[in-house]
C-alpha cells in the first residue's frame, strides 16, 4: 500500500491505458506508473462550471422555469397519524373557480409500489400507493388538487371534507415490533439482518466483565434549501414526461411505468438542477401525484411543497435505538453484541437495505474477534424515514465507536490508544460481508495524522475549567463505502462525442447534486484528452436522451462515474491516435498527442486537432464518438478520524466547538477545493445531528411538533467551529479514478460522535446516550 | 393599490393587494427568478434582497410596504457577463455548491461590505445568522467575504 502513497504536490498522472488493453479496464482503470508527467487538470482547484450562473441567480432551477398552460397543484395532508378514510367529499372543492382536477384514492392508480426501487425486479416491500384509504402518518397525503393558480388550489384543498375512523398509532420502533397495531397489512416487521463473526456467546460466557452502552439517534430532516418540486405533463399521445430536481432519473422511470402500467418508452424523466439532495431527492415523491393530476386535467401540473411539507411529508434520516454489550477479559474487548432498531416510518422504503450497507462497513473500521450484529427495521406511524447522507453509517458508527470509547473510560484507558487495538488493518477479513474486501484500510493513518494536526497530546494538558466554562476533547472514527458493489450491480453509462472544434460533449445519466460531480468528470476527461474542462459540456440527465445511471447516491458519482469517464475518454483517445497514425503515416506508438495537435515524434510531421477531426469527417466519413458503460467491481472505504475540542457553559448548557480537525482519506484528490467543501458541509450536517436537530413527534397524537424553521434549527454560521481544519491523507487508491475515492457521505459519518465524545470528556466521562445533545440535557448531566 | 418601486435601477408601478409579497412580484411579474423561495416564513434567507441597502427577506415582505423604496436583487448585483467581485469571489473560493442559498448569501455579503468594508470574521459570521446553507458549512462563504473585504 505504501507504494501508492503520495504527497499532494507530487501527484503524477497515470499512464493512459490504451484501447487495446480495455479488457483490463473494468478491474484496474488507472494504475499508476512511474514514468508519468505532471497532471494538467486532475488535482487542481477547478471551479464549478455553473458556479457563476448560480452566483448571479441565472441558473434556472425547476421553480424558475416556464411551462405553457401550467396548472398548480396542492396536496391535502392528514391531520391524524393513523386511521381509515371513511369518506372524502370533493364537491365544494370542485366548485372553486379554476379547479381542473382533484385526485383521491378513489380515482387514482391502486398499484402498490416502493418509491425507491432501482429495478422492476427489486423485492423491497411494496407498501405505498399514490393515495390510500388508510393514512399512516401525520401529514400523509389524502388528496390533491390542480388549478389555474396556486391560490385556487389552496382554497379548494380547504374545502375537501374528510371523515376518518381514527386508529391508535405507534411511534417507537421497539414498541411497534411487538405491537398489535398493524401499520401495513403485512404487519410492522421488515426483514431482520443478523450476522455473526466468531463466537459471541462464548465470548460473553468467558467474560470477566460486561459493559453496556445504548444510543438513541433522532429523526433528522435533510433540509435542502430548494423545496421539493415537480412538473408532470401527460400528453395526448399517452406519453408522460416529468421534470424534477432528481438524484436519479432512471428510478423515476421504473416506478412510474409500474404505477401507470406504461411501457418504458412512454415515460421520460428529466433532471433539473438540484438545490440540495442529501438523499431526499432519490426516488419518487411528487412525480405520481403530478402525473395523475396532469392526466386528469390534460395540462402540465406543478407541485411545489411548502417547507413544512418537506420536513414532515418527504422523509428523514432513520431514527435508531442501539444496544451494545461488550464482553471484556483482562481489560480487552473479546466480544461485541449489537442490537440496532431502525424506525422506518409507515412504509418499507429502502430501510431494510440500511443493515446491508452497515454490515459491509463494520469490519472496514473495527476488527473484533467476536461480533454479532442484529438490525431490526420496524414500521411506525412517525414521518417516513429514508436515505440520508451516510445511509446508516453515522448512526451505527456513533453507537459502535462510543461503545469502544465508553469501555476505555470505564477501564481507565486512554481512548485514542485503546481504539487502535481494535481498528481494522489493511487486508483484514471482512467477516460480516466477505465479498466486500477490506483491502486498504487507512484509519490508523487518519488517527495519527489527525492527532498531530489537532495536537491531541497538547490539548489534553490544557486546563479543564475556566470560570463558568468546562472543556473537553474528543475523537471519533468513521468509514463509508464507494458505491454499492460488489454485492449489487453498480453501473453507469456514458456517451462522449467530439465536436468539430475539438471540444467535447458528455452525455451521462449521473445527476450532479451541486457538489461538483460534473466538474470532476470534466477534469478527468480533460486530463486524458488534453482538453480544458471548460470545453467539455455535460448533457442534462434524461431517461430518453442520456445513458443509464443507477442514481446519485451511495457516494457513487466520483467512484463509478469517474471510472466510466476514464473508460470512454481512453476510447476516444485511442481513436484519435489511430486516426493520427493513419494521417501521419507512422506507428501508433510514435504519435504524440498535444492539446492542439498530433505529432509524429520521428519526422515531426504534424496535424492540428481541428484538422484531424475534419479529415476524419470528410475523408474517412466517420464521426468520433463512443458509448460504453462501467460496472464497478470493488468498494473501497473512505475513512475519517475527527477531533473536536468543546467548551461547555455550565450556566446555560450551551456547547461551543472551538477547535475541529477532520483527517480524511478520500484517495488522491481530483479537486481539493470541492473535496474540502464536501467535508466542511459534512461537518455542519453532523453538528446538527449532535447538537440541535430532531423532528419531534407527539407521543400521543403522532403530530409533528416542530415541522418549521422557527422551531427546527440547523447549524448556522455562528454554530460552526471557531477553528476548523480539514486534512487529507492523499493515499492513491488502485481502483479509484486517478486514485480518488468518494467523500460526500464519509465526511459526515464521524462528526456527531466526535462532538459527543468531547462533551462527555468535559463532563468527566459521563455517557451520552441520546442525540441531539441539547443544553437542557447538559444541565441535567451537570446536576447528576 | 398602486405602488412605485425602483428595482435594479428601473422604476416600476405595480397594482398590488395587501397580500402581494415582494418575492412573488419579483419572480412572477418581472421574471427575476434569481431570488429564491426557500421557506416562505423568513427563516432561511434564500429570498434576500436589498431594500434601501438593507438585506431583508422578501418572502414575508408585503409589496405595499415598499412603495417609494429601492430594491436591488441578485440580478442587479451583477450578471454572468459582468459579475460583481463578490460573485466572482464566491465562485473562485468554492463558496457555492448547490447554489440555492447563494443569491441570498451574496445579498447579505453585499449589504455587510457596503457598510463595513473590512469586517472581522465574527462580524461576517454574525451577518449570516439569517442565511441558511446546507452544503458548505459556511467555511468557504466566510472566506470569500474575507477575501472581498481585503481587496476592496
Amino acid at each position: 500500500m505504501e507504494n501508492y502513497s503520495l504527497e499532494k504536490e507530487k501527484i503524477k498522472r497515470p499512464n493512459p491505458i490504451t484501447f487495446k488493453e480495455k479488457e483490463k479496464i473494468d478491474i484496474v482503470v488507472s494504475e499508476r506508473k512511474e514514468d508519468t508527467i505532471e497532471p494538467e487538470y486532475v488535482g487542481k482547484r477547478e471551479i464549478l462550471a455553473d458556479g457563476l450562473l448560480k452566483a448571479c441567480g441565472q441558473l434556472d432551477y425547476l421553480d424558475d422555469m416556464s411551462f405553457q398552460d401550467l396548472l398548480y397543484g396542492k396536496i391535502l395532508r392528514s391531520t391524524i397519524a393513523h386511521g381509515k378514510i371513511l369518506s372524502i367529499d370533493t364537491e365544494e372543492a370542485s366548485k372553486v373557480p379554476g379547479v381542473k382536477a382533484i385526485a383521491t384514492w378513489e380515482n387514482t392508480s391502486p398499484i402498490r409500489y416502493n418509491s425507491l426501487v432501482r429495478s422492476i425486479k427489486d423485492d423491497f416491500g411494496m407498501t405505498e400507493k399514490i393515495f390510500d384509504n388508510v393514512v399512516r402518518q401525520y401529514g400523509d397525503r389524502v388528496a390533491a388538487v390542480a388549478a389555474e393558480t396556486e391560490e385556487a388550489a389552496k382554497e379548494a384543498i380547504k374545502k375537501i371534507r374528510v371523515e376518518y375512523e381514527e386508529y391508535p398509532g405507534v411511534y417507537d420502533p421497539e414498541e411497534a415490533y411487538y405491537s398489535d397495531i398493524k401499520i401495513q397489512p403485512e404487519g410492522n416487521r421488515l426483514p431482520v439482518t443478523s450476522r455473526e463473526a466468531g463466537d459471541v456467546e462464548n465470548a460473553f460466557r468467558e467474560a470477566d466483565d460486561i459493559i453496556e452502552y445504548n444510543l438513541n439517534t433522532p429523526m433528522v430532516h435533510h433540509l435542502t434549501l430548494e423545496p421539493h418540486v415537480c412538473v408532470a405533463k401527460w400528453d395526448p399521445g399517452n406519453e408522460l414526461t416529468v421534470w424534477a430536481p432528481q438524484q436519479g432519473v432512471f428510478g423515476v422511470q421504473i416506478n412510474l411505468c409500474k404505477i401507470f402500467e406504461l411501457p418504458y418508452s412512454k415515460v421520460r424523466a428529466i433532471r433539473t438542477p438540484l438545490g440540495g439532495g442529501f438523499g431526499v431527492k432519490v426516488g419518487i415523491i411528487l412525480e405520481p401525484i403530478c402525473a395523475e393530476l396532469s392526466r386528469m386535467a390534460g395540462r402540465p401540473v406543478k407541485i411545489r411543497l411548502t417547507r413544512e411539507e418537506c420536513m414532515v411529508s418527504t422523509w428523514t434520516r432513520h431514527s435508531t435505538k442501539t444496544y451494545i454489550r461488550t464482553a471484556l477479559k483482562e481489560g480487552e474487548i473479546t466480544g461485541v453484541d449489537i442490537r440496532h432498531f431502525l424506525n422506518a416510518g409507515p412504509h418499507a422504503s429502502n430501510t431494510a437495505s440500511i443493515p446491508f450497507a452497515q454490515v459491509a462497513k463494520i469490519y472496514k473500521l473495527y476488527n473484533f474477534e467476536n461480533l454479532k450484529f442484529t438490525a431490526i427495521p420496524v414500521l411506525t406511524n412517525t414521518p417516513l424515514q429514508g436515505a440520508m447522507r451516510g445511509f446508516g453509517s453515522p448512526q451505527i458508527f456513533a453507537a459502535l465507536d462510543s461503545a469502544v470509547e465508553n469501555v476505555a473510560i470505564k477501564c481507565g484507558k486512554e481512548p485514542l490508544e485503546f481504539r487502535k487495538k481494535y481498528t481494522a488493518k489493511s487486508n483484514d477479513y471482512n467477516y460480516l460481508d466477505p465479498k466486500d474486501a477490506v483491502d486498504d484500510c487507512t484509519i490508523d493513518r487518519c488517527i495519527e495524522k489527525g492527532k498531530e494536526v489537532f495536537d491531541w497530546e497538547g490539548k489534553k494538558l490544557l486546563p479543564k475549567t475556566e470560570g463558568k466554562y468546562i472543556y473537553g476533547n474528543g475523537i471519533g472514527l468513521g468509514v463509508h463505502d464507494n458505491g454499492i458493489a460488489p454485492n449489487e450491480p453498480d453501473i453507469t453509462g456514458m456517451t462522449l462525442s467530439v465536436y468539430e472544434d475539438g471540444s467535447l460533449c458528455l452525455s451521462t445519466g449521473i445527476c450532479d447534486h451541486g457538489g461538483g460531480s460534473y466538474t470532476i468528470l470534466r477534469q478527468i476527461i480533460g486530463e486524458i484528452l488534453l482538453v480544458p474542462p471548460q470545453k467539455i459540456s455535460v448533457e442534462t440527465p434524461d431517461t430518453k436522451e442520456t445513458p443509464y445511471d443507477l442514481g446519485a447516491y451511495a457516494s457513487r458519482n466520483t467512484w463509478v462515474g469517474g471510472n466510466c469517464a476514464i473508460k470512454v475518454a481512453n476510447q476516444i483517445k485511442d481513436k484519435l491516435l489511430e486516426y493520427a497514425k493513419e494521417y501521419l503515416e507512422c506507428e501508433y506508438e510514435d504519435v504524440i498527442m498535444l492539446e492542439d495537435r498530433f505529432i509524429d515524434k520521428n519526422n515531426k510531421k504534424e496535424i492540428s486537432r481541428v484538422d484531424l477531426i475534419s479529415w476524419v469527417f470528410f475523408t474517412k466519413k466517420e464521426k468520433i464518438m463512443v458509448s460504453d458503460y462501467f460496472s464497478s467491481k470493488k468498494n473501497a472505504g473512505s475513512y475519517g478520524a475527527h477531533f473536536a475540542r468543546v467548551r461547555l457553559d455550565t450556566e446555560t448548557g450551551e456547547v461551543k466547538i472551538i477547535d475541529y480537525v477532520a483527517c480524511c482519506d478520500a484517495g488522491n484528490p481530483i479537486n481539493p477545493m470541492l473535496l474540502e467543501g464536501q467535508v466542511e458541509g459534512g461537518i455542519q450536517n453532523g453538528i446538527g445531528l449532535a447538537l440541535m436537530e430532531e423532528l419531534l413527534v407527539d407521543k400521543r397524537s403522532g403530530r409533528v411538533l416542530n415541522g418549521n424553521l422557527k422551531k427546527y434549527k440547523i447549524p448556522i454560521a455562528t454554530d460552526m467551529p471557531e477553528n476548523l481544519r480539514v486534512v487529507f491523507l492523499n493515499v492513491y487508491e488502485k481502483a479509484g479514478p486517478f486514485g480518488a475515492k468518494s467523500i460526500g457521505e464519509a465526511a459526515t459519518v464521524p462528526v456527531a460522535h466526535t462532538v459527543a465524545h468531547a462533551i462527555s470528556d468535559a463532563l468527566g466521562g459521563k455517557e451520552i446516550n441520546k442525540y441531539p445533545i441539547t443544553p437542557e440535557m447538559i444541565l441535567l448531566k451537570l446536576k447528576s | 393599490m398602486l405602488v412605485n418601486i425602483k428595482i435594479n435601477g428601473h422604476s416600476y408601478e405595480f397594482d398590488v393587494t395587501k397580500k402581494d409579497i415582494v418575492l412573488n412580484v419579483l419572480r412572477n411579474r418581472l421574471g427575476l427568478t434569481g431570488t429564491k423561495f426557500g421557506c416562505g416564513t423568513g427563516d432561511c434567507g434564500a429570498c434576500k434582497i436589498l431594500l434601501d441597502g438593507e438585506a431583508v427577506n422578501s418572502c414575508t415582505l408585503p409589496a405595499w410596504r415598499c412603495d417609494g423604496k429601492e430594491i436591488v436583487t441578485i440580478e442587479g448585483i451583477g450578471n454572468v457577463s459582468n459579475p460583481h467581485p463578490i460573485q466572482e469571489a464566491f465562485v473562485e473560493g468554492g463558496a457555492i455548491q448547490c447554489g440555492f442559498c447563494t443569491p441570498g448569501m451574496i445579498i447579505t455579503a453585499k449589504a455587510l461590505l457596503d457598510k463595513n468594508s473590512n469586517p472581522t470574521e465574527e462580524e461576517i459570521r454574525e451577518s449570516f445568522k439569517n442565511n441558511l446553507c446546507r452544503c458548505t458549512g459556511y467555511v468557504k462563504i466566510i472566506d470569500s467575504v474575507k477575501k472581498c473585504s481585503k481587496e476592496s
